[in-house]
């Protein structure tokens, strides 16, 4: 069974903090303050597109389980 | 008077009115919060501060939490952080302007509020779940990663490619078993898309805010569709930012 967490008032801002920010109401006509220095982590990472600098990075991932997996020459 | 003007939610001006929230709320950097209306309805507002609001935790939280207070009785459309008129003049042509759209957004999200539910992998190395899981997948490893030569950037392409491919499969098929146990306690649901290779999904529910413990207990059978290897994360009934879809020049 997968294991459930509620994320609570203390944790729950960096779960939401990307709908404050890119969901909601924004009005052309009105200004919109910038969003440069955005200090919270949960947001750096944001949406991966498929790419081929993505694929490479996939590669360098699987590469490594072949080297965690291959017996030790010796 | 044309001072500038934070913007948090369009409301009810009626129902606010009635319930008088606004009288000991405080906005962004303790500002004193106050509605402004229009042909029936209304937005939460507050002096803006002199300098842009940055989106730090402490203004992020402000704005959050107004309006997390506001929607435990009220019915809102949540504005994004950091939107700013020029004058209270503006926020009241604004609603003017815009009335019945406003107000239909309003009554589609009536009496709802947004649960956030998220699920991921829970697993040391997702690249190993998947190697382990797909033949496919580990033949191609093992042929691009044999012996001691530098693989090719192309044969990288492919197996990442490969990956990538087997990673949407999967997130489909689980997003579809996920929201099955969803959906019939919810409105509405959307996908957002996932933010790294260990998200399988991450949906946007609009809940009945009396069905919420009825939706908890959705999550609680959706978890028991799935083995060890996921971890399921909810979020706290909060304004329905997912769901307001205002196309407003």
């Amino acid at each position: 069974m997968a294991e459930v967490q509620k994320s609570t008032d203390a944790s729950g801002l960096a779960e939401v903090v990307d709908r404050i920010l890119d969901k909601g109401i924004v009005i052309d006509a009105f200004a919109r303050v910038s969003l440069v220095g955005i200090e919270l982590v949960s947001i750096e990472a944001r949406v991966v597109v498929a790419s081929v600098e993505t694929y490479l990075k996939y590669a360098e991932g699987i590469g490594l389980t072949a080297t965690a997996a291959a017996p030790s020459a010796s | 008077m044309a001072s500038r003007t934070y913007v948090y939610a369009i409301a009810d001006p009626d129902a606010l009115a009635a319930s008088d929230p606004l009288d000991e709320a405080e906005g962004i950097q303790g500002a004193s919060v106050s509605l402004v209306h229009a042909d029936g309805v209304g937005a939460v507002v507050s002096p803006a501060p002199e300098d842009d609001p940055r989106p730090r935790r402490r203004n992020l939280q402000a704005h959050h939490g107004l309006l997390k207070n506001l929607m435990q009785e009220q019915t809102i459309l949540p504005m994004a952080f950091g939107v700013i008129a020029d004058s209270t003049d503006e926020v009241v042509q604004f609603l003017s302007d815009h009335r019945d759209d406003l107000a239909r957004q309003l009554e589609r999200v009536r009496g709802h509020a947004e649960v956030g539910f998220r699920m991921k992998w829970n697993v040391d190395d997702i690249f190993s779940y998947f190697v382990d899981r797909y033949d496919e997948l580990r033949e191609m490893r093992d042929d691009v990663f044999r012996g001691s030569g530098e693989a090719s950037r192309q044969a990288k392409i492919q197996i990442g490619e490969l990956f990538q491919n087997l990673l949407d499969a999967e997130r489909e098929a689980h997003r579809s078993t996920a929201t099955s146990h969803l959906e019939p306690v919810c409105r509405a649901i959307e996908a957002d898309e996932p933010k790294d290779e260990t998200d399988v999904c991450n949906l946007a529910c609009l809940v009945p805010r009396d069905d919420v413990p009825a939706f908890e207990d959705a999550v609680q059978e959706a978890a028991n569709a799935f083995g060890d290897e996921f971890l399921i994360r909810y979020t706290d009934p909060i304004a329905p930012y997912s769901f307001v879809n205002v196309d407003l020049g």
